[in-house]
């Protein structure tokens, strides 16, 4: 078995919340207040969390008005998919590595 | 390892409740598919046996009938699986249903004091349904399914060109393949989105 590099691991994936916010965008776009109700996070939280998705490029932010009413929807962008993808994959066949290991 | 598991399996279920949050189930058209028909078919069924001024009366019940199943299901389904993926589009949908209610229990109203004709009451009802469902379609599911159920306006025009009772009776049984049959497998891509696993 190879030795399971933990650098291959994006560090971006750390958090739970922003785990949870980019597996729940993997299905298409979402507004604040379902990621809010979907992560259980605060909303102080949340929004940290984003911000910092947002800087690393992984998700996109659409800001409009309904009425009155401000709307911000979150959106996965190409490299948020590929990071994820890849981040799962690496769980995936790290996990796969040590079932072999066992058997 | 343990921890990896536990990643996967999280990441798993916020995927699936995501992605169940937008699926939309089409059982507010079967409802609409199912009380129509039955109560065009009580209507002709009463206008037959010498009672017509029961028909009015009929509709109203039905309609009330029919919104208070719609809005149950509503709930009982936003109980179960939380609001729709956009807080704002589904507030807009709930006003729309509860404008929708309103509008047909008005008109039937109208209907009874005599001050709307039936074919002019069965127009203003299907213009609302088809309003309600598009703003629906628009604002929950771009399903082209959910675009069909508002045929129901093209049938109503027809009756309003025509206003003879055949006209009435092909308007209320038009709800079956406009409303019944693309709601029912609306309802049944839901139910195998909501049991399926990813």
């Amino acid at each position: 078995m190879e030795k399971f590099d933990y650098r291959q691991i994006n560090s971006i994936f750390h958090s739970r919340i922003r785990l949870a916010v980019v597996s729940a965008l993997v299905s298409g776009q979402l507004d604040f207040q379902a990621l809010r109700k979907l992560t259980g996070a605060t909303e102080g939280n949340l929004s940290t969390h984003l911000r910092k998705l947002e800087e690393a490029g992984f998700i996109t932010v659409k800001k409009e008005f309904l009425g009155r009413r401000p709307r911000t929807s979150y959106g996965l962008t190409e490299s948020g998919f590929t990071g994820f993808q890849s981040y799962v994959e690496t769980l995936a066949l790290f996990l796969d590595a040590g079932k072999k290991e066992n058997t | 390892m343990e921890h990896v598991h536990q990643d996967l399996e999280f990441i798993r279920s916020v995927m699936e409740n995501a992605r169940k949050r937008r699926v939309v189930d089409g059982i507010h058209s079967m409802i609409w598919g199912t009380v129509v028909p039955i109560c065009t078919a009580l209507s002709f069924w009463l206008a037959e046996v010498q009672h017509p001024q029961f028909i009015s009366l009929l509709w109203v019940l039905g309609m009330i009938f029919g919104a208070l199943c719609s809005f149950s299901a509503g709930y009982i389904r936003t109980r179960r699986w939380g609001s729709l993926p956009s807080g704002a589009g589904s507030q807009i949908y709930y006003s729309a249903w509860i404008a929708f209610g309103i509008g047909v229990v008005g008109t039937m109203v109208a209907g009874m004091l005599g001050l709307l004709e039936i074919p002019e009451s069965l127009f203003m009802l299907a213009m609302l349904l088809a309003v309600t469902n598009t703003v629906d379609a628009s604002f929950c599911s771009m399903n082209w399914l959910y675009f069909i159920t508002a045929g129901w306006f093209v049938v109503a025009f027809f009756v309003l060109l025509l206003p003879m009772p055949h006209a009435a009776m092909f308007f209320g049984f038009s709800t079956i393949p406009l409303q019944w049959l693309p709601g029912w497998i609306l309802t049944r891509i839901y139910r195998r989105e909501i049991h399926g696993e990813i």
